[in-house]
């Protein structure tokens, strides 16, 4: 059932908008499926009932005309959840990331009635500008949604066909700004509010408002009620509904087609890490290197961008049979390593480091031994075998010979050593034959398939 | 018994020499009063203002341009002309040589001074969408700053909202629909030919058909060139277009009109057209206007004169 339920809210377009914003943690994990289900046992499953199925944890609603008779909920006492802690990815914003082919705006308000009309008021203009005026969408949506600590987030979509998809970001960019430039007209605002209205106070209101009644109790905060709501909605005004469009502007991040909105000052959030990490350094033929040490692993790309993942900021560690593991650190970035890219690399390094809570054992079979073609498959991996050694042998004598030929050269030279010309010319030829002959043994080592 | 032909010199490059409000607009910016200049640009009708609004702001002072639009940034008029300057600025860094020849530095650059022109421009429609000159500007950006085709075409439809006879706008989506700049040929001759149509007869925007046809020319090899010239269906076209624009008689000698006539005079002397092209030299008479003639000669006079010469002279010896 918890893996329906993880189907069912992680395959929306605007799936990842948490993860950029917030990161790995808090409220960045809804945009993450829920790695490590596979594992839990009955008694992680007893502990977590045992903390969080508790009076102060739970709220039943029931919509209708009273509680069923002798209906009792004997949940035993416990402590209140609290809120997840407040992250960030984002160091500037408004921001972006390109995601696409749809567009997705999202902003975190301060909680209210105004935050509401203005959700109404840009579903509007949304509509109006890529749907009536344009035809270059066929989906606008806006979401209002309270976080449960005062703030609130309202979230937008707009899908676009592909060859579409750069007209309608460039629209969604002048929607916002038109909404910040001023407040709405009166009849235009008077729209929207009623639709605000509308939605809060219609046939069915009271048991709509239930599961928002709910969250509230849950997260500690009066529940409300149809009236005040609607009282509260008539108040708003077309300056109201401006304000919030300038704060939402400062928290705003959009998800964007490939191109990105930098030409319309929104900054892109980030994708590399902003510090790298030493260690031992693996390297590619691309000329990208993984580095991995005491305290973490990265990953340097062949234009320079790093990505690192400390252990001690490690949101999660996915360990496949195979080998790969995938590191995410807690600001979203994440470090993939595949032990068959770099053969010197062993995962065990990376094992011993990474705090035993954050490990999830990927579920499969490690697969069986990949076919060897003759004994010279394991040379190929540069271990030491007795071709390396017969090889290393020749190469130490040639350089030694050689050296003493050119330094007995150099000392007949300079006038340290007696000129012995028969003997330095039967120097070198041996010196010159030992060198082809070990020219000639490592070019056929290299040969070797 | 030919006329002969019509040899006027001095030639007259200065727009505003050919322009009564345009000479009052730069004199005006030149001397900080920005109440006249606004007051003779609020008077043009349609794509007059907006391109008034260009060919004054180009070189206009720029920190002057900067303060009017701090002190009202409600202001449109002024919005859009120090976007022109800024836009100026940014391709000078750039330089008008095609892509491969511009340095990553300065392409940097660039796009950097048109991503600032950009912001101002998305906060100037934000306030005021029905300003075609903004919307104008703003597909200049989208080219420079390479957001698409869709992105352009998006733009210049919010633009002809508001403008039924956007020509500055259509000559700048035709450039974004050139092969040169990612569109296609067809694209490019499909969207001059109903601009044209649409466009009420004698309006300047048949224009279009001309700058299509240079396009054209300039992406063919050179030896398929004189045979793309010379082929029927070019000269056809370009006969409709000037008949459409230059030589009809509703044609109106407002802002720009210098600018039809030259084209229409270069492309019909290389098609051989001379003499219809020699009409177009006749009521010419000394205006020349920058383009087309920075095509194919550093110098426009010099172009201007050797094409006006070709026409003249190929004209004598058909007719002797």
């Amino acid at each position: 059932m918890l893996r329906t339920e993880e189907h069912g809210r992680g395959s929306g377009p605007t799936r990842d908008l948490p993860l950029w914003r917030y990161g790995a943690r808090g409220y960045g994990l809804v945009s993450y499926p829920e790695w490590g289900l596979h594992a839990l046992t009955a008694d992680d499953l007893r502990a977590w009932v045992a903390t969080h199925f508790t009076r102060e944890n739970a709220v039943l609603w029931i919509a209708g005309d009273g509680v069923p008779a002798g209906l009792s909920l004997d949940l035993p006492p416990g402590r209140r959840q609290p809120l997840p802690a407040l992250t960030s990815a984002l160091p500037v914003t408004p921001a972006f990331y390109a995601g696409g082919p749809a567009t997705a705006v999202d902003a975190v308000v301060p909680e209210s009635p105004a935050a509401i009309v203005y959700a109404h008021l840009l579903q509007r203009r949304l509509h109006k500008a890529l749907r009536l005026d344009t035809g270059l969408s066929y989906t606008t949506a806006v979401e209002y949604a309270e976080r449960g600590d005062g703030q609130a987030t309202v979230t937008a979509y707009v899908d676009a066909l592909e060859e579409k998809q750069d007209a309608v970001v460039g629209g969604v960019v002048d929607v916002l700004a038109a909404l910040r430039a001023a407040p709405a007209q009166p009849a235009e605002f008077a729209v929207a509010a009623a639709g605000a209205i509308r939605d809060a106070g219609g046939p069915d209101a009271a048991a709509g408002l239930l599961p928002t009644q709910a969250f509230r109790q849950l997260t500690g905060r009066p529940p409300g009620d149809v009236d005040t709501e609607v009282a509260a909605l008539r108040a708003v005004t077309a300056e109201d509904a401006h304000a919030v469009a300038e704060d939402a502007h400062r928290t705003t991040l959009l998800m964007t087609p490939p191109r990105g909105v930098e030409w319309a000052g929104y900054t892109p959030a980030p994708t590399t890490s902003g510090s790298r990490i030493g260690g031992r350094g693996h390297s590619r033929a691309d000329g990208s290197r993984l580095h991995v040490s005491d305290d973490g692993i990265g990953f340097v790309g062949e234009h320079g961008e790093a990505v690192t993942v400390l252990y001690a900021e490690c949101a999660v560690m996915l360990a496949h049979p195979d080998g790969r593991r995938v590191l995410i650190g807690h600001d979203g970035i994440v470090v993939s390593v595949d032990p068959d890219a770099y053969p010197n690399l062993n995962v065990d390094a990376i094992d011993r480091h990474v705090p035993a809570e954050v490990v999830v054992r990927m579920p499969g079979h490690a697969p069986a031994p990949a076919p060897q073609t003759g004994p010279l498959a394991t040379v190929r991996r540069w271990r030491l075998g007795p071709a390396w050694l017969r090889l290393g042998a020749l190469g130490l004598v040639t350089a030694a010979v050689g050296g003493a030929a050119l330094a007995y050269t150099i000392g007949m030279i300079v006038g340290i050593a007696q000129a012995r010309v028969v003997g330095i010319i039967g120097g070198w030829l041996i010196a010159g034959w030992l060198g082809r002959s070990f020219l000639r043994a490592w070019s056929v080592h290299r040969a070797r398939p | 018994m030919p006329r002969p032909s019509p040899h006027v010199e001095p030639l007259v490059l200065d727009r505003s020499a050919a322009d009564y409000d345009l000479a009052t607009v730069r004199r005006a910016l030149a001397a900080r009063d920005w109440a006249t200049a606004a007051g003779v640009v609020a008077r043009q009708p349609g794509d007059t203002r907006t391109r008034m609004i260009s060919w004054a702001g180009e070189d206009a002072d720029r920190a002057f341009l900067a303060g009017v639009h701090a002190a009202d940034p409600a202001d449109s008029t002024a919005a859009a002309m120090l976007a022109e300057r800024m836009i100026t600025d940014a391709w000078e860094v750039r330089t008008a040589q095609r892509a491969v020849h511009v340095s990553a530095e300065q392409f940097t650059r660039f796009h950097a001074m048109l991503r600032e022109t950009e912001e101002l421009l998305v906060e100037a429609t934000a306030r005021q969408p029905a300003d075609p000159a903004l919307w104008t500007l703003r597909l200049i950006t989208a080219r420079g700053l390479q957001l698409g085709e869709a992105e352009a075409r998006r733009r210049y439809a919010a633009l002809a909202a508001v403008d039924p006879c956007p020509v500055t706008g259509q000559l700048l989506l035709l450039q974004q629909l050139c092969p040169k700049w990612g569109g296609s040929l067809e694209a490019m001759h499909a969207f001059a030919a109903e601009s044209t149509m649409a466009a009420p007869e004698g309006a300047h925007t048949a224009q279009l058909v001309a700058e299509a046809h240079f396009e054209h020319l300039v992406e063919l090899p050179e030896r398929e060139r004189m045979d793309f010239l010379h082929s029927r269906q070019v000269r056809e076209a370009l006969q409709w277009g000037a008949h459409r624009s230059v030589l009809h008689p509703r044609f109106a000698r407002t802002l720009g009109w210098v600018g039809v006539a030259n084209s229409f005079a270069m492309l019909l002397t290389l098609a051989d057209d001379v003499r219809t092209a020699d009409q177009l030299f006749t009521m010419l008479g000394p205006w020349v206007s920058p383009h087309p003639w920075d095509m194919i000669d550093d110098d426009p006079l010099a172009g201007f004169r050797s094409v006006r010469e070709r026409a003249a002279v190929a004209r004598r010896y058909r007719w002797s």
